[in-house]
C-alpha cells in the first residue's frame, strides 16, 4: 500500500470533486486546442485579411479567450486543492513528511492533467477538423487548397497544456508550502470575508476610475491626436487598467456593503442573505470580476463581427455604380464591345456605359507619417510628393451627371459619403502639380470636396487621391503626358435580369488577365516613391487569382464589381467571423460553467448556514429566497456591468473613429443592442438552472 | 405548556432498530426552568430534537400549549419554531455575517416583521443581559460566553410559549456558564420565560426548579428544586453516582 494507491483509493469516495475539476480542465483545453488548430491551419491564414484591424482585433481576443480559460483552470484548481486540504492535513496530522505529500499530490495531479490535456486536445482536433471542413464547404476554395490541421496548432495546444501544468503544480506547492496545519484541516471550511473599510466613498471612486479610464482611453487619444497632432503610442492602454480596478472596487462595494438607508425594512429584508455572502466576499468578487471579463471579451467579440458584417454590406449597398474597374494606358482594354457581347452571353444588359479620363500627374502634400520624440507629429511638406489622378471638371459632369464648377488654378477632392477627415491626410494639401513628362508646373489651391464613390479607391489619399482641375488646365497638363500616364476608368450599371453574378465572376477574369504588369501592384504603391526611395517596400508585384475574385488582395486596381461584392462578402469575412464568434462562444461557456460552478459552491458553503436559519423557524420559501438573493449576485451584477460597460466603450469606440456616430453606424448600434438582449437572455436561463441545481444541493441531499 | 407523551424513537441501521427513546412522559409547566440530564446516549438530545421537531418520532404525542406538533406540516412547523420555540445551542448558531445586534433580530427577520418594534425589542433584551455594549460587533469579536448570552437573546425575541435549550454551557468555562445560567434566570423572572434546557452540567443544572434524569431512552426520575442550591446539587450529584453505576464523571 503506497500513497499513491491511498490517494487512488480516496478518490473512488470524491468523484464529484474530480469530475468538476477534471471537467473544468478538459473543457478549457478543448476550447483552447480547437480554437488555435483552427486558426492557425495555412486555409484560414490564407482566408484573413492582411495587416489591418481585424487581424489585430482577433488575436486580441482570442488573447482573452486563452487568459478566460487560464482564469477557469486557476479557479477551478483553487476548488479543488480546497477540497484536497483535509485530507492532506490528515496526512500531515499523522505525521506523513510535506515531502512525501507534495510528491505524490504532484504525480497524481500530473497524471490526470496529462490525461485530460491529451485527451482535450485529440477532442479539439476533432472538432476544429469538423468545424474546418464545414468551413471549406462554406468558402468553396477555387485554388483546390483544403483544410488541414496544422503542426503548429497541436504545438501551440501542447503549450497551453505545458503552461497550465506549470500553473496548476505552482498552486499545489504553494499549496503545500504552508506550515499551519490548523489552517490546512479548516481550508475547507474557511470563510473569505472581505475586511477592506468599504464604504460610499470607496464606490464612488471605483465609478470614478471606471469612468476615467474608459473616457481616457479612447478620448484622450483622439483629442491629442486630432488637436494636438500628437500620438500617445501605447500609453492609452494604462487607462484600461483603472477601468479593471474600478470594476473591482464596484463588486466588492456590492458583496461589502449594505446599508439600512432609506429602506430599512428592505435592508432587514435581505438581512441574512447578505451577512451569508458577506463572509464568502473575496472569491464571490473573484468569481464576479472574471465573469464580467470574460462576458465583455464574448461581447466584443460579437460587436466587432457585427460592425465588420454590417459595414461591409453597407459598402457594396452604397456604391454608384455596379461595375466600377480601371486601365493604365499600357493595358489592353477590354472594349465596349467586348463587354457588351460576354453580357448577352449571360443574359444581362448593361446601362449607362461609361469611360472617364484620367491624368497621372506628380502632385505636391504633406507626408505626416512620423512623431518626434515629444510624441508630436512630424509633418513634412513635399514638393513632390505622389502620382495623383486628375479628372477635368467637364469629364466629371459627364460621367457622374453632378454638376462641378472650378475655376483656373483651382481643384476639387473627391471623396465618397460616409467618408471622415483623418489627420494623416487632409484634401488641402495639394497646392502643385506637375506633368512628369513634360515638366510644366502649375500652383493650385483647393476649392472644396465633391462626393462620387466610385472615384474614391482604398482610403482616398496619397497616390490613390482623385482631384477635379479646370477644364483648362487640365488640357494644358495634358500635353506631352505619355499615354502609360493616362488612366481610363471604365463605369456601368447591370440590369436586374439575367445572371449578373456569372457576368461578374467572367468579366473578373477577364479583367485580371487584361490588366498590364505596371497595374500588379499593391494599393500603397507609387512609381514616384519607388524612383526617389532607395528602401521602397511596395515594389513587390501582386499575384492576381482570376479564379478567386480577389476581394481580400491588397491591389491597387482591384475593381469594384457589386455583385461579387454582395456574393462573396460573408465569405470574405466568413473565416473573420467565424472565428469571432467562436472566441465569444468560449468566453460565454467559460462565464456560464464558472457562473454555474460558483452557485453551486455558494450552495454547499451556505447549506449548513440555512440549516441552521431553519432551526430558528424559517420556512422553505424563505431559504430559497435567501438562496436566490446569493445566486443572483454571481450573475445579475457582473451581467449588467459586462453589457453596459461594453456596449458604452464599443458605441464610443465608434464614435471615437470619426467624432460622430454616421448613420450607417446606428444599424450596428442596434444589433449591438439586440446581443446584449440575447446575452442577458443566456445569463437568465443560466442563473435559472443554477438556482434550481443550487437549490438541489440545500433540500435534497 | 408542554407535553411530552408516552414517546417512541428508534434508529434504523441495517438490520439491526436502536430504541433511542422508550415510553418517555413528562410535563413542564409555564414559567418553568427544567433540566435534563443523564449519560451520553441515553437520548435527552434527540428527546430534544423531536420537541423541536427537527426529527419525527414513531410513537406518542408532543403538545405545546394544547397544540399537538406532530400533526403539523412542514410550514406550520417553521411557524411554531418561529413563533413558539426559542432555541439555545452548544455552538451558538450565529450568523458569522450579522452583528451581535442584527443576530438578536434574526427570528423577526425570518417573518419580515416591521422593523421598528424589532429592532426596540432587541435593544431591550440586549440591555437586560449586559450585552448592550457590544451590539455592533460581529460574533468572531466577542467571546464565547457573550456568543451565548446573545443566542439567549435570539431566542426570546418571539417572547415563544418555550425556550430549548441544548448543552447551553457546553462549550463555556465556568464563569461564562454562570452568566448564561443568569440570563435564563433573568429571563424566567423578568419575562416569564419557560426553559427546558439539555445539560451535562451539574452547576448548571443546580439552578433549575426541576432535573429531569433520563437513562437508556427513558425518564429514571425527576428531582425538584425547593429552594437550597446547594442541597439540590447534592441531590443531583448522588442520583446521577447511581445512575452511571457508582462512577462520578461528570463534569460538575
Amino acid at each position: 500500500m503506497t500513497m499513491l494507491n491511498l490517494f487512488t483509493k480516496l478518490k473512488k469516495y470524491n468523484k464529484g470533486n474530480y469530475r468538476q475539476f477534471s471537467f473544468c480542465y478538459a473543457l478549457s483545453v478543448i476550447l483552447v486546442s480547437t480554437l488555435t488548430l483552427f486558426m492557425l491551419s495555412p486555409f484560414v491564414q490564407s482566408r484573413l485579411p492582411i495587416g489591418g484591424d481585424s487581424r489585430k482585433m482577433l488575436y486580441m481576443v482570442y488573447a482573452v479567450a486563452v487568459l478566460g480559460c487560464v482564469l477557469f483552470i486557476i479557479y477551478a484548481t483553487g476548488l479543488f486543492l480546497r477540497f484536497k486540504s483535509r485530507e492532506v492535513g490528515i496526512f500531515m496530522a499523522l505525521g506523513t513528511p510535506k515531502r512525501v505529500l507534495a510528491k505524490t499530490l504532484t504525480k497524481e495531479i500530473v497524471l490526470l492533467i496529462l490525461k485530460l490535456g491529451i485527451a482535450g486536445i485529440i477532442i479539439g482536433g476533432v472538432i476544429a477538423f469538423v468545424f474546418g471542413k464545414v468551413y471549406e464547404g462554406f468558402v468553396q476554395s477555387a485554388t483546390g487548397d483544403s483544410f488541414s490541421l496544422p503542426l503548429t496548432g497541436f504545438i501551440g495546444s501542447f503549450l497551453f497544456v505545458t503552461i497550465t501544468v506549470c500553473i496548476v503544480m505552482g498552486m499545489a506547492v504553494r499549496f503545500l508550502k504552508r506550515a499551519n496545519l490548523i489552517e490546512i484541516l479548516n481550508e475547507e471550511r474557511r470563510t473569505e470575508p472581505i475586511k477592506k473599510n468599504v464604504d460610499t466613498k470607496y464606490l464612488v471612486w471605483g465609478i470614478i476610475l471606471i469612468a476615467v479610464g474608459l473616457l481616457g482611453g479612447l478620448i484622450i487619444p483622439y483629442i491629442v491626436s486630432t488637436m494636438l497632432k500628437r500620438s500617445l503610442s501605447g500609453f492609452p492602454y494604462i487607462f484600461y487598467v483603472l477601468v479593471f480596478i474600478g470594476l473591482y472596487r464596484v463588486m466588492v462595494y456590492s458583496i461589502a456593503v449594505h446599508k439600512k438607508g432609506r429602506h430599512p425594512q428592505k435592508y432587514y429584508k435581505n438581512l441574512i442573505s447578505f451577512g451569508m455572502m458577506k463572509f464568502q466576499g473575496i472569491s464571490v468578487v473573484r468569481n464576479m470580476l472574471i465573469v464580467t471579463l470574460l462576458i465583455a471579451g464574448s461581447l466584443f467579440a460579437i460587436f466587432f463581427s457585427a460592425t465588420n458584417l454590417i459595414q461591409g454590406l453597407g459598402s457594396a449597398a452604397s456604391e454608384a455604380n455596379d461595375i466600377s474597374y480601371r486601365y493604365l494606358g499600357d493595358a489592353e482594354k477590354l472594349t465596349q464591345e467586348q463587354v457588351e457581347k460576354l453580357a448577352e452571353d449571360y443574359q444581362v444588359g448593361i446601362d449607362n456605359y461609361r469611360e472617364a479620363e484620367f491624368l497621372r500627374l506628380l502632385g505636391s502634400g504633406v507626408s505626416r507619417e512620423n512623431y518626434d520624440k515629444s510624441g508630436k507629429l512630424i509633418e513634412e511638406y513635399r514638393k513632390q510628393d505622389y502620382i495623383k489622378n486628375f479628372i477635368s471638371a467637364d469629364e466629371f459632369e459627364r460621367v457622374t451627371g453632378i454638376a462641378v464648377n472650378v475655376q483656373p488654378g483651382m481643384y476639387q477632392y473627391i471623396s465618397r459619403e460616409g467618408n471622415n477627415e483623418n489627420y494623416w491626410f487632409l484634401p488641402d494639401d495639394l497646392d502643385l502639380v506637375q506633368n512628369p513628362d513634360s515638366g510644366l508646373q502649375k500652383p493650385l489651391s483647393y476649392a472644396g470636396t465633391v462626393e462620387y464613390s466610385s472615384f474614391f479607391y482604398h482610403y482616398g489619399q496619397d497616390g490613390n487621391a482623385n482631384y477635379i482641375l479646370n477644364d483648362e488646365d487640365y488640357a494644358e497638363l495634358e500635353k506631352g503626358l505619355s499615354d502609360e500616364m493616362h488612366m481610363t476608368h471604365i463605369l456601368f450599371d447591370l440590369s436586374d435580369t439575367g445572371d449578373t453574378y456569372g457576368f461578374s465572376k467572367d468579366l473578373y477574369a477577364r479583367y485580371c488577365n487584361s490588366v498590364s504588369d505596371s497595374m500588379k501592384k499593391m494599393s500603397a504603391y507609387d512609381e514616384y516613391r519607388e524612383a526617389t526611395d532607395s528602401e521602397y517596400s511596395y515594389s513587390e508585384l501582386v499575384e492576381i487569382e482570376p479564379e478567386r475574385l480577389g476581394m481580400e488582395i491588397d491591389w491597387k486596381y482591384a475593381p469594384v464589381f457589386v455583385p461579387i461584392q454582395e456574393k462573396s462578402f460573408v465569405q470574405s469575412y466568413a473565416t473573420l467571423l467565424l472565428i469571432f464568434i467562436f472566441v465569444a462562444i468560449v468566453c460565454l461557456v467559460s462565464a456560464g460553467v464558472i457562473g454555474y460552478t460558483r452557485s453551486i459552491t455558494v450552495a454547499i458553503k451556505s447549506k449548513s448556514v440555512l440549516m441552521d436559519v431553519k432551526k430558528l423557524g424559517a420556512d422553505r420559501t424563505y431559504l430559497n429566497r435567501v438562496l436566490k438573493e446569493q445566486v443572483k449576485k454571481v450573475y445579475v451584477l457582473p451581467t449588467i456591468v459586462a453589457v453596459v460597460l461594453m456596449f458604452v466603450y464599443y458605441t464610443l469606440t465608434l464614435w471615437q473613429n470619426d467624432g460622430t456616430i454616421t448613420l450607417n453606424e446606428y444599424p450596428m448600434i442596434a444589433v449591438n443592442v439586440l446581443t446584449c438582449l440575447a446575452v442577458c437572455i443566456y445569463q437568465y436561463v443560466l442563473y435559472r438552472y443554477s438556482l434550481k441545481k443550487a437549490g438541489k444541493v440545500i433540500f435534497e441531499f | 405548556m408542554l407535553k411530552v407523551n408516552h414517546l417512541f424513537k428508534s434508529y434504523q441501521t441495517g438490520k439491526i432498530t436502536y430504541e433511542v427513546l422508550k415510553d418517555v412522559c413528562f410535563e413542564v409547566e409555564k414559567g418553568e426552568f427544567v433540566a435534563v440530564m443523564g449519560a451520553s446516549g441515553s437520548g435527552k438530545t434527540t428527546m430534544l430534537n423531536c420537541i423541536s421537531c427537527f426529527h419525527s418520532y414513531d410513537k406518542g404525542e408532543i403538545t405545546l400549549n394544547g397544540c399537538n406538533l406532530s400533526k403539523l406540516d412542514e410550514t406550520e412547523i417553521a411557524k411554531v419554531r418561529n413563533e413558539q420555540l426559542g432555541f439555545v445551542f452548544q455552538d451558538f448558531m450565529l450568523l458569522d455575517g450579522l452583528t451581535v445586534f442584527e443576530n438578536v433580530c434574526v427570528p423577526k427577520v425570518i417573518r419580515n416583521e416591521d422593523y421598528q418594534p424589532m429592532e426596540q425589542k432587541a435593544a431591550t433584551l440586549l440591555k437586560m443581559f449586559g450585552i448592550d455594549h457590544i451590539a455592533d460587533k460581529y460574533p468572531a469579536e466577542i467571546s464565547g460566553g457573550q456568543k451565548q448570552r446573545v443566542a439567549v437573546a435570539r431566542s426570546l425575541m418571539n417572547d415563544p410559549l418555550v425556550i430549548l435549550a441544548d448543552e447551553p454551557t457546553g462549550n463555556l468555562d465556568s464563569r461564562s456558564s454562570e452568566a448564561v445560567i443568569q440570563a435564563f434566570i433573568e429571563a424566567k423572572k423578568k419575562l416569564g420565560a419557560t426553559i427546558l434546557m439539555v445539560t451535562h452540567d451539574t452547576f448548571s443544572a443546580s439552578y433549575c426548579d426541576r432535573v429531569i434524569m433520563m437513562k437508556d431512552g427513558a425518564v429514571d426520575c425527576e428531582l425538584i428544586n425547593k429552594g437550597d442550591r446547594k442541597a439540590f446539587l447534592e441531590d443531583i450529584l448522588i442520583v446521577l453516582k447511581k445512575l452511571n453505576g457508582g462512577d462520578d464523571n461528570d463534569n460538575a
